[in-house]
């Protein structure tokens, strides 16, 4: 099947999911570019957990309603509602709300490298990126490509990625470490 | 980390140290007003006549791009939208979520205040771990290393609600 008949498949048959990434950014200009790795689990819709291990540790929870960000060397956490935060970024993909065509135009991107793409334009102006390419392979994502409106790609490599996989839901939530610094424009500040 | 050598407080002996004309940083942020906060990734390349700064989201995206050089500052965000201003201090807020006095910060990241400001606390090698200019407080947590002229590595920078507190991954002075 084709890349979008695939992303739709996937989209539909995906509840749940857990395994590893490896992200790389290239910046238009020289910099060098920017490896990460971590581990990741989402349940869907809006339940998720990334959580980088290298350069350095942080984590992102998504609990359905909140996203929490802990940085272990700033030592804080910050705490902010999801709301529509997640709309339409290349997260959405992933663990968004199933309708995935109403946030993004999906088309054919051919195929290449043992992957079917699909390019994926956000239907939202002011997006914060440009253009995103999606390759699946036996109906699961393989690689995300996204290019932001500064011509940064960003391209993340899933060496592990386990469909539907028991979660047990304390994983999407999250309480603030002893000591760290919580800050954020929630007032409630404890996880549930 | 590099443990802080014993921590003698004391304002006197603060070593006098020197202050790089240009750098290029790298480092993680926050920043709050007290209502919202922002968190992310910041590269910042400094120098007399010119600073760029990069926010990236904490997922690697770019989020805006601040510019400011002798004609004026220009803000671009992700969405593509510019905003242009006299300096980079009135574009700053929309970049980090504070307000932070730019010249300032160049020194702040340095540990190397101008002479007005008051060296409250220093630690056992005589840099600084407390500084109070012009109404704001620069704590410095940790430095890169045990050296006397080592970087600044963890830091919070506040004044009433607001907050920042950075962690400089790399910090090198530039030619």
């Amino acid at each position: 099947a084709g890349g979008v008949e695939q992303l739709r498949q996937f989209v539909k048959a995906t509840r749940s999911a857990e395994g590893e990434f490896e992200q790389t950014v290239l910046a238009k200009s020289g910099r060098k570019p920017q490896q990460a790795a971590g581990s990741f689990a989402f349940s869907r819709p809006g339940k998720f957990r990334w959580e980088y291990q290298t350069p350095y540790q942080q984590l992102l929870v998504g609990d359905g309603e909140r996203l929490w960000i802990w940085d272990r060397d700033l030592n804080q956490v910050t705490v902010k509602r999801i709301g529509d935060a997640l709309g339409a970024t290349p997260a959405a993909i992933l663990f968004g709300s199933g309708d995935l065509e109403q946030n993004f135009e999906l088309a054919e991107g051919g195929d290449s490298e043992g992957l079917a793409w699909v390019e994926a334009r956000p239907k939202q102006e002011g997006s914060g990126f440009e253009a995103m390419r999606i390759g699946l392979a036996g109906g699961q994502v393989k690689r995300m490509e996204m290019r932001d409106n500064f011509g940064q790609t960003t391209t993340v490599l899933f060496p592990r990625f386990v469909l539907n996989p028991p979660v047990d839901a304390g994983r999407f939530r999250f309480m603030p470490p002893t000591g760290a610094d919580v800050i954020g424009d929630d007032t409630t500040k404890g996880g549930r | 980390c590099a443990p802080l050598s014993p921590q003698i407080r004391h304002s006197g002996a603060a070593q006098q140290r020197q202050q790089a004309a240009a750098f290029e940083l790298e480092g993680r942020l926050s920043a709050s007003d007290g209502e919202r906060a922002a968190s992310g990734r910041m590269e910042w390349l400094h120098s007399p006549t010119r600073d760029s700064w990069t926010l990236l989201n904490p997922l690697g995206q770019i989020a805006a791009q601040l510019e400011q050089d002798a004609s004026g500052a220009e803000l671009v965000t992700a969405d593509g939208r510019r905003y242009r201003a006299g300096s980079a201090d009135s574009l700053l807020p929309q970049l980090l979520g504070v307000e932070v006095p730019v010249a300032r910060l160049a020194q702040w990241v340095q540990a190397a205040p101008r002479r007005e400001a008051e060296i409250r606390e220093t630690d056992g090698s005589g840099r600084p771990t407390l500084l109070i200019d012009a109404g704001w407080r620069i704590a410095y947590l940790e430095y890169a290393d045990n050296g006397i002229n080592a970087a600044p590595r963890l830091m919070d920078i506040s004044r009433g609600d607001t907050r920042l507190r950075l962690f400089i991954d790399r910090w090198t002075p530039t030619p």
